[in-house]
């Protein structure tokens, strides 16, 4: 089927069980029962159900409940995996060359049952077998040829070597700050020459050479240290001060992390979640406040401006589920919202193609709310306002709307019979 | 490209075409994302016995976070099947259709459920209040707010917009 030819991975890239015992079953459970992706910042919720931060937050702003158990849940119990987090974006490295390995293994297979039957086929070894496929050869498959769709990126070489799992290291290791560390390839580099370095005094962080021990300690408590006869004093006194404006995210930001991510160090508040609005407490002027705060757009009306901003917090908060290194910057958010409702301004638009059917299909139930309308308005003359303008229209309207207002929470995902698109971006 | 909810769809259409549909469900038609179409039937002992009925599907952009909207096909000469549960225009009073859909559901798990929701039927029998659901419900059953009573036999529906 073409519609199918969208390159989406699933766990059927992989053979059956039978032929690759727990292949398709991995990368199975390293994917969102909701969303069938690779886990997207993979969280954890009080139950220990994992879903991505971005698919749990939606169903849970549905219904409060893990969608697996059942179990009482709400976007306060959302805590980040970072361990699933690293498996998982090893695992995005190692998929391609894992499929590369099995079609490769089948190609030859194939090819070595068919040149000479009979002979023992796993021994024979196509020509482009390297090294790097030795490990399957004690494997005891069978002939079996099984259709799965592999090859893409299907290239053996060795996956780079990862550089994010030194990133991931705590940003502001403490113990470091005292403790004497011995000499590593790694952090030599950090290592600033006491003497004849030509630019002054080093930073307070950097590592310097102890005078007395020659081992290397921070500038910062190199005179605590020499005062302690190189013992390593445990004088948190004078980092106490730093470590707490750290937590509070003040100013004590170094040259150690400057420049490994994008994000900029005047905005601390970068670190914390949104709240969460509830909408229909808010007058438009304070949603359209909210949404410029955010910097987004204020096209579209009022339940566009709700959406847009619910799926922002959504996002946002998702974004911050991740590790440090994977987090996009909000302008690659704005990008995914925009997309975000781009795709759902296109469904829209088909849904309402046939508005002439529409209309006669719905020609009671137009009929009924445009009564209703006119009562609620004989009833209130005095408030033609917003609330009127939202839950029923007017008659004087070209097009009706059809309003089926959604009494559950779900209000937002009620958009099967929407009229009034234009509005829309 | 693809929204969430097509990836989702298209994973769980290559799921069906790889490992197959449970027995007694299969896959009549997928053209494109809104619309599926299967056949059911209960197999084994039931009052339903040797009748095969037409499930619809259809998806909005948010499944899977909601529900698809499930009815029997009633028209071309099919018929819904004659349940406490199951009106004569094809819609179905299921809570997992409603308030009780999960995201983690799939279209196969809702086929699953209703055909064990038919085989589980000792009687047949329309619900009590078809006659005047039937006269002002909705073309999608998502609109109505089906009521359970508690006894299984006996449901009320109303429709959101009242």
């Amino acid at each position: 089927m073409n519609f199918l030819d969208a390159d989406v991975p699933d766990p059927t890239d992989f053979p059956p069980p039978a032929t690759a015992p727990g292949l398709r079953a991995l990368d199975g459970s390293f994917r969102c029962d909701i969303c069938g992706e690779l886990y997207d910042a993979p969280v954890t919720i009080s139950c220990g159900h994992c879903f991505c931060s971005t698919c749990i937050r939606s169903a849970l702003a549905t219904k409060q409940e893990c969608p697996s158990c059942r179990k009482t849940a709400n976007e306060g119990h959302i805590r980040p995996n970072p361990v699933l987090e690293s498996v998982i974006s090893s695992w995005k490295e190692a998929r391609p060359y894992v499929l590369g390995l099995i079609s490769r293994k089948n190609e030859r297979e194939s090819s070595s049952t068919q040149s000479d039957k009979g002979a023992p086929k796993k021994r024979k070894r196509g020509v482009e077998s390297s090294s790097s496929i030795d490990a399957l050869d004690g494997d005891s498959l069978g002939p079996s040829r099984y259709p799965f769709n592999t090859p893409r990126g299907a290239d053996a070489t060795t996956p780079k070597p990862q550089s994010r799992i030194k990133k991931l290291k705590p940003k502001s290791d403490n113990g470091k700050d005292i403790t004497v560390i011995p000499s590593s390839d790694t952090e030599e580099q950090e290592l600033t020459p006491l003497r004849g370095g030509g630019n002054g005094n080093p930073k307070p962080d950097s590592l310097v050479v102890c005078p007395m021990c020659q081992k290397k300690v921070r500038y910062r408590i190199l005179n605590a240290h020499l005062d302690n006869e190189c013992k390593d004093p445990a004088g948190p006194s004078d980092s106490a001060a730093t470590s707490w404006s750290k937590i509070m995210g003040g100013p004590a930001k170094n040259g150690q992390h400057k420049g490994k991510h994008k994000k900029k160090d005047s905005d601390s508040d970068d670190e914390y979640p949104l709240p969460l609005a509830t909408y229909a407490t808010l007058k438009d002027r304070q949603l359209k406040d909210m949404l410029a705060e955010q910097g987004l757009p204020l096209t579209g009306d009022r339940p566009i401006w709700e959406q847009r901003h619910q799926r922002w917090v959504m996002f946002y908060n998702a974004n911050l589920d991740k590790s440090l290194p994977n987090r996009k910057t909000k302008a690659e958010l704005k990008k995914d919202l925009k997309r975000w409702e781009d795709e759902r301004s296109k469904k829209k638009k088909t849904v309402v193609s046939d508005v002439v059917h529409h209309q006669i299909e719905y020609k009671v139930e137009f009929a009924r709310l445009t009564s209703l309308a006119k009562q609620t308005r004989v009833k209130h003359p005095a408030r033609p306002d917003s609330s009127a303008s939202r839950s029923s229209p007017s008659p004087t309207e070209s097009k009706p709307t059809l309003p089926i207002p959604h009494p559950s929470a779900s209000g937002p995902s009620d958009d099967t019979i929407v009229v009034d698109s234009e509005g829309e971006c | 490209m693809a929204s969430i909810s097509s990836r989702r769809l298209a994973k769980e259409l290559r799921e069906i075409q790889s490992e197959g549909c449970p027995v007694g469900i299969s896959l009549l038609e997928a053209n494109d994302f809104a619309k599926w179409l299967f056949t059911i039937e209960v197999m084994g002992d039931s009052v339903y016995q040797g009748e095969v009925y037409t499930l619809q599907f259809r998806f909005d952009s948010h499944y899977p976070i909601s529900s698809p909207a499930v009815q029997f096909v009633v028209t071309d000469g099919k018929e819904a099947p004659i349940h406490p549960h199951v009106y004569s225009n094809g819609h179905i009073c299921a809570s997992i259709l409603g308030n009780e859909w999960s995201p983690v559901l799939s279209v196969i798990a809702v086929c699953v459920t209703l055909q064990s929701m038919l085989a589980s039927c000792k009687k047949k029998e329309r619900p009590t209040d078809n006659d005047r659901y039937v006269r002002n419900a909705p073309e999608n059953p998502k609109k109505t707010l089906f009521h359970y009573d508690g006894e299984h036999y006996n449901f009320k529906s109303t429709y959101l917009q009242d």
